[in-house]
């Protein structure tokens, strides 16, 4: 069996005078949950959709599922289920409705399968209820629905979680986190909640302006956000001599509002804590703390964070 | 390919325009026909001769326009509104080639086309010949074999113009735009043809043989075998180049 659901071998994808993909090569392995990272405008979309077909690549291979080109790489996408940009429905027709045209193209057999999809994805009980009546949130559910209905192997799914309310959210996260790591579902998945895509993907890829940054495994990620302890005093001044002193360290640095981030004694908070209440200093705020993966994402992008 | 063409089929049967159109034509003809039989010969009325074979000769005539604009309508509604809801996207990340897809596509807007251009006629000649009798056609001319006749080159004029259509709905993508773009095109074809021909004298030789002559005399009940003949296989070869067409542009289209 393949270990690779996905490579690509120098992707690149121009526009008339503009590279929207820029020598890309990105792995993604079987039973990861690939979180695809960056601004509006900087390759994902693109991405995705030269993988699903939808457009062709100026230079480059793509890699799927161990088919490279022509018809070979046609058919592998029948293993793939897709939702790109907006969920992409028949207005006019109900969830079901939506499922069974999609289940005739596919040639899945038994109708059982709509069924089982409408209530995998919450949404057996919209009865004649026409797609063009959903809220954006339902509407989320069943382009994924549509995306799941011949048991993909391997799903791309762009923003899906745009138009969610929080328990929407939540409830996606959990539905991806069973199809992932239960059903052992393959992942690509774009997202601008980054809280989010934090808790689900087991794997990052960071793209900047056409650019594959990195590629990382949470694991990585998490050796590479720097920890520190947060410390919040009356007197930030006075607390910064006392580390040099006391604890002969410059491992820190002082936010614009006070708050001392100090990247050394990581295992030793009482000496720290005991030091500052020694020099006379109130303690207000005192914890360890970590980078998240928004503010490692900042950082790596030089600044900006999401569009 | 068969998987392609039923789910064409079920989205179609869903797709209200082709229903409105249906419903459309299915009223007017059946106002035709009532509206002609109650029309009273004594006060002024000046349809009285008419029966079942007139109304159709005159409800083939009005079907042209029926042919052109309806399929116009259909085709932005059923095809281009695929790529305004994305839903093109997920057909052609499905692993079918595009190439089935679109000829999957074609072929049942051809299909759902013939059946809204029949309605009409249909519709008239059956009322009608209820109504007011069949008729009679000159000696030597069988009614069944004419009715048959008109069946067959409204549905191969048809076939024609909806792969014309399909192929202009398939590069355009916007549902307001190719139903604009073909409806002027078709309205102002005959006039460019002509004006073209005095320039180029061969152009009257192409516009003759071309679908849009064959549509504006298929109506005609004193037509030479050859001349029907050549509004079969015209319009048929026509169909044929235009899905080829469609499926050139359609295999080149990046979709946004």
């Amino acid at each position: 069996m393949n270990e690779y659901v996905l490579r690509t071998h120098q992707l690149t994808k121009q526009y008339k005078n503009q590279t929207a993909l820029d020598h890309v090569d990105m792995t993604i392995r079987r039973g990861a949950i690939y979180g695809f990272i960056g601004q509006n405008g900087a390759g994902k979309s693109t991405l995705m959709k030269l993988v699903t077909g939808l457009a062709f690549p100026t230079s480059g291979s793509i890699e799927l599922f161990g088919a490279t080109g022509g018809a070979e790489l046609v058919r592998a996408r029948r293993r793939m289920g897709v939702s790109i940009e907006n969920p992409a429905l028949y207005p006019q027709m109900t969830a079901a409705e939506n499922l069974e045209a999609h289940r005739l193209q596919q040639g899945i057999p038994g109708r059982d399968s709509v069924k089982r999809t409408l209530e995998l994805t919450g949404l057996s009980g919209t009865g004649r209820k026409k797609a063009k009546n959903f809220s954006l949130g339902m509407k989320q559910r069943l382009a994924l629905g549509v995306a799941l209905l011949g048991q993909p192997e391997f799903l791309i799914l762009d923003e899906p979680t745009n138009g969610l309310d929080p328990m929407g959210v939540v409830e996606m996260r959990e539905l991806l986190t069973r199809l992932g790591r239960e059903m052992g579902i393959t992942i690509l998945i774009s997202s601008h909640i980054l809280s989010e895509l934090h808790l689900l993907a087991t794997h990052y890829g960071i793209i900047h302006k056409g650019r594959l940054l990195e590629q990382l495994t949470s694991r990585e990620l998490q050796e590479k956000c720097r920890q520190f302890i947060h410390i919040k005093v009356n007197l930030p001044e006075r607390a910064a001599a006392v580390l040099e002193r006391e604890l002969a360290t410059t491992a820190f640095e002082v936010t614009a509002d006070g708050v001392i981030r100090l990247y050394a004694h990581l295992d030793r908070p009482a000496a720290v804590s005991s030091a500052l209440v020694a020099a006379g200093l109130a303690l207000e705020q005192f914890m360890p703390m970590g980078e998240d993966l928004e503010s490692y994402f900042t950082a790596r992008i030089g600044g900006g964070g999401l569009a | 390919m068969l998987n392609l063409m039923r789910s064409e089929w079920y989205k179609l049967l869903r797709n209200r325009s082709f229903w409105l159109l249906l419903a459309v034509l299915t009223v007017s003809a059946a106002a035709y026909v009532l509206l002609t039989y109650l029309d009273d010969p004594d006060d002024g009325g000046a349809l009285t001769g008419a029966t079942g074979l007139d109304l159709l000769a005159a409800g083939m005539a009005g079907n042209n326009y029926i042919i052109k604009i309806g399929l116009c309508v259909l085709a932005g509604f059923y095809i281009s509104s695929e790529y305004a809801t994305g839903t093109i996207k997920r057909a052609v990340a499905s692993g079918h080639s595009r190439s089935k897809f679109i000829v999957a596509k074609l072929l049942v807007f051809i299909l759902g086309s013939m059946i809204v251009a029949v309605v009409f006629p249909t519709v008239i000649f059956i009322l009608g010949s209820s109504l007011l009798g069949i008729g009679d056609l000159p000696a030597g001319m069988s009614t069944a074999g004419y009715v048959l006749k008109c069946l067959a080159m409204t549905l191969a004029l048809t076939a024609g113009f909806a792969a014309v259509t399909g192929a202009i709905a398939t590069y355009l993508t916007d549902s307001g735009k190719t139903i604009g773009i073909a409806f002027v095109f078709y309205f102002f074809a005959d006039g460019l043809y002509l004006m073209a021909a005095k320039f180029a004298p061969f152009v009257r030789t192409l516009y003759e043989y071309s679908i849009f002559n064959l549509i504006n005399n298929y109506a005609e009940q004193f037509m030479t075998n050859a001349d029907f003949a050549r509004t079969i296989y015209i319009p048929v070869l026509v169909a044929v180049a235009f899905v080829g067409i469609g499926i050139a542009a359609f295999r080149r289209k990046e979709i946004k």
